[in-house]
């Protein structure tokens, strides 16, 4: 999708603005949505939904509201609850109800064990061989998917080489464009010559990007 | 959940009320529990950050074993230390070496390594640091105050959604007779993402 979340090359952004000592959190509904993002299911589509916000509202939101958005979209697509029933709910925090608590313990401690040693490993999956290895040069294709894509703008027809080739992984166009649908495919991390892709104004550089076979033209051009 | 502790005089943020709605409406219906909303929050606060990528770097700087096996796998490097999962299932470590810098980004969204970085601070997530790292490094990486001689080489990882980066800082000089632990505190999270370089006496 040409949307403005695909920002790579962009100009008139002006400097990076850092902040220090930065928590992981800057308001407790930040942590929130992040907790009910990852334990809660909405559907798929997760990245797809916040990259239709709308070029405005997607520049001047934060990360944590587009996550919010990108919650609240599928849920109302998918039937979880409805919008009326969700501003009911407001209102009624607003009026100062409290809010009700449930416990799971055991997804809890469930969720303890995502980033330490009992973390499931990588699915693994079967694919077509990779029809391109290391070292060959590749054409990126220029037509790309007007719904959601991994592949950024900024390399649409360019040319560039093949720097690893890695297992068979979901192709996410796919996943997020036509509902969950799986459909695996070999994937590349491919080395660009940034002055192949920009007219630069500093000495060259390289980007290194990982796209998957569909994102890839059969014979570079 | 900590909101209540601020009691109702305080006017709450649009999205501080929509969110509140939000895990009201899901727990009325039974969709999420409060208990393991909880303990994400309090994984990313307490466990899961940069302290665990640093611990890493360390490792690699005082054991050439280590290194040789987290340049070829970082996903099984990182599993070593008990770090993995969610959002970090294939990482890569990129290393810095004479005469060649790397930084990560993500242009797309903002796709990073969290078992072993934790959240991205907001400037990773921001539009210019998304827009500008790929065509301009240098200048982006001067404004963190790293100037780059312009014959060092400069590789951009854009990780568009599977494959998660790390950059294996080099080891600063004076840093020869110091403990891993030690330099483990000088490996800081923007050393990390590849805007920095350790140096001795700056710490996260």
């Amino acid at each position: 999708m040409d949307g403005i979340h695909d920002l790579g090359g962009k100009q008139g952004f002006g400097p990076v603005v850092t902040e220090q000592h930065e928590p992981p959190f800057h308001e407790p509904w930040e942590g929130r949505v992040h907790g009910i993002s990852l334990t809660g299911s909405f559907g798929p589509g997760f990245r797809h939904a916040i990259e239709q916000m709308g070029a405005v509202e997607y520049l001047t939101t934060s990360y944590y509201e587009h996550w919010l958005h990108s919650i609240v979209e599928r849920a109302v697509r998918n039937g979880r609850f409805t919008r009326a029933e969700l501003e009911e709910w407001e209102r009624r925090i607003a009026a100062g109800e409290d809010a009700p608590t449930r416990n799971d313990p055991e997804q809890a401690a469930e969720v303890r064990t995502w980033f330490g040693p009992e973390a499931e490993a990588p699915e693994r999956y079967q694919a077509a061989p990779p029809r391109h290895a290391s070292g060959d040069r590749v054409q990126v294709v220029r037509i790309l998917p007007s719904g959601h894509t991994r592949c950024p703008g900024y390399l649409r027809g360019a040319t560039g080489v093949v720097e690893s080739v890695h297992a068979p992984q979901p192709l996410l166009d796919v996943f997020e464009n036509e509902d969950g649908r799986v459909q695996p495919e070999a994937w590349y991390t491919v080395a660009f010559d940034a002055a192949d892709l920009w007219q630069l104004d500093e000495p060259g550089h390289r980007v290194l990007v990982d796209l998957w076979e569909s994102h890839l033209e059969e014979e570079p051009g | 959940m900590s909101e209540h502790q601020h009691g109702h005089n305080r006017p709450k943020s649009p999205q501080q009320l929509r969110t509140e709605a939000l895990e009201a409406l899901l727990t009325e219906k039974g969709l999420i529990a409060t208990d393991a909303v909880d303990a994400v929050v309090d994984m990313f606060q307490n466990e899961v950050g940069p302290q665990n990528g640093a611990r890493m770097v360390a490792r690699a700087w005082v054991d050439p074993d280590y290194k040789e096996r987290m340049l070829a796998n970082g996903s099984a490097a990182a599993a070593e230390f008990g770090y993995g999962g969610y959002e970090g299932e294939h990482l890569r470590v990129v290393e810095n070496r004479p005469g060649l810098h790397n930084a990560i980004v993500c242009t797309l969204c903002s796709c990073y390594p969290w078992p072993v970085l934790g959240i991205p601070p907001v400037w990773y997530k921001s539009a210019s640091y998304r827009a500008r790292v790929v065509r301009e490094p240098r200048a982006v990486l001067a404004e963190f105050g790293l100037e780059l001689p312009d014959d060092t080489e400069i590789q951009v990882w854009d990780s568009s959604a599977e494959m998660r980066y790390l950059v294996l800082p080099m080891r600063p000089e004076g840093s020869e007779e110091m403990s891993e632990q030690e330099l483990a505190e000088l490996v800081t999270r923007d050393c990390m993402i590849g805007v920095a370089v350790p140096r001795v006496g700056v710490t996260a």
